[in-house]
């Protein structure tokens, strides 16, 4: 499902579709976005640690910003569960940062990441997305409670 | 006919009184400002030209600020004659009002004054403290207190910090890394080695040969 032929349903469409969902896709469309982007960015940064030779400074800095994203939903056990990120994920993300430009929100390319259709893509390319986001019970209240 | 004899006939016509011009009699102090012991004038006050000047400053603290506080501080301080008129009065009140002298004799006196009603404004707090619906009571002490200690409550000073830190490896660092890295679940053995010193962009210049 694109996110061009989301955009076209409507509201009896939509509803259909969501009750066709698997639970994986439920939990990814109950998932805030602000939590999608997080779990993408940690893929990410642990790439950047994992490939990159840098200084210990920019090392340092890296990994405390990395510590940072845990809160009382995403926690140490979700972020130590997330890979870094494959070749393709990696070059889809940069892709997405290039939109932004010089825009220091990130507003653009956090779209285009948190999208039904690219941080889908990005969770079947890393799995280890989707066990932090079980693990952390990111996917929504449902699931937050263990109702779902 | 009899005409009736006209009573004022023979009279001599009174004149008419000469009226005098009041005699223009110039304002002065009463006296010169007291000299009072143990005080002293601020530097802007002593080079203003005459007690007149001072008596001018000192009478903005006296009277009613508003609409004509200048004229009458300048009345006062004995400017003017008994016969200057509205406009003369505010002429000569605008003058001094705008002299920078005068200004600067002012603002010495605001300070004095300000750092003098400190100690008040410091015992209303601590009463504001205790009563604490008395808004506004506390925004006046707080103006006060701007003024009085400009350094401790409005001195703001931003420094722009471009320097960057360096980071050197030392066992405490490398430990919190390996925390860190640990905690994230990335294995601290296998990152990468970190490479030393600081980065210069190289431009691709080559002599033309």
């Amino acid at each position: 499902m694109t996110n061009e032929e989301l955009e076209g349903m409507n509201d009896e469409q939509r509803a259909a579709w969501m009750a066709s969902l698997n639970a994986d896709e439920t939990l990814i469309l109950h998932c805030p976005a602000g939590y999608r982007f997080n779990l993408v960015a940690v893929s990410y940064l642990k790439r950047v640690l994992a490939t990159r030779q840098m200084t210990i400074g920019d090392q340092l800095e890296f990994l405390e910003a990395l510590n940072g994203m845990v809160d009382e939903r995403f926690t140490t056990e979700g972020l130590a569960l997330v890979k870094p990120a494959d070749d393709i994920s990696a070059q889809m993300i940069e892709e997405a940062r290039k939109l932004d430009a010089d825009d220091p929100t990130l507003s653009r390319s956090f779209d285009v990441l948190t999208s039904w259709e690219v941080f889908g893509n990005l969770v079947r390319l890393n799995p280890t997305i989707m066990g932090a986001m079980k693990a952390c019970g990111l996917g929504g209240w449902q699931t937050a409670c263990g109702s779902a | 006919v009899t005409t009736l004899p006209n009573p004022t006939a023979n009279q001599v016509p009174q004149r008419k009184p000469r009226r005098r011009k009041p005699r223009r009699v110039f304002n002065k102090l009463a006296e010169p400002l007291p000299a009072v012991d143990g005080t002293d004038w601020g530097p802007a006050m002593k080079a203003l030209p005459s007690d007149r000047h001072r008596a001018f400053v000192l009478a903005l603290y006296q009277i009613k600020p508003g609409y004509g506080a200048h004229v009458r501080a300048a009345q006062i301080a004995g400017f003017g004659t008994s016969s200057s008129s509205s406009k003369s009065w505010s002429v000569i009140a605008s003058r001094l009002a705008h002299d920078e002298r005068i200004l600067a004799a002012v603002y010495e006196e605001d300070q004095k004054r300000i750092r003098a009603s400190a100690p008040r404004a410091v015992r209303a707090l601590a009463h504001f403290i205790e009563e604490p619906e008395h808004r506004d009571h506390a925004r006046a002490i707080g103006m006060v207190l701007d003024r009085v200690h400009p350094v401790e409550t409005t001195h703001h000073v931003k420094v722009d910090h471009s320097h960057k830190h360096q980071i050197v490896a030392t066992e405490k660092v490398l430990e919190r890394i390996r925390q860190l890295a640990l905690a994230a679940g990335l294995n601290p053995q296998a990152l990468p080695p970190t490479i030393d010193g600081t980065c210069e962009e190289i431009t691709d210049e080559r002599p033309a040969t």
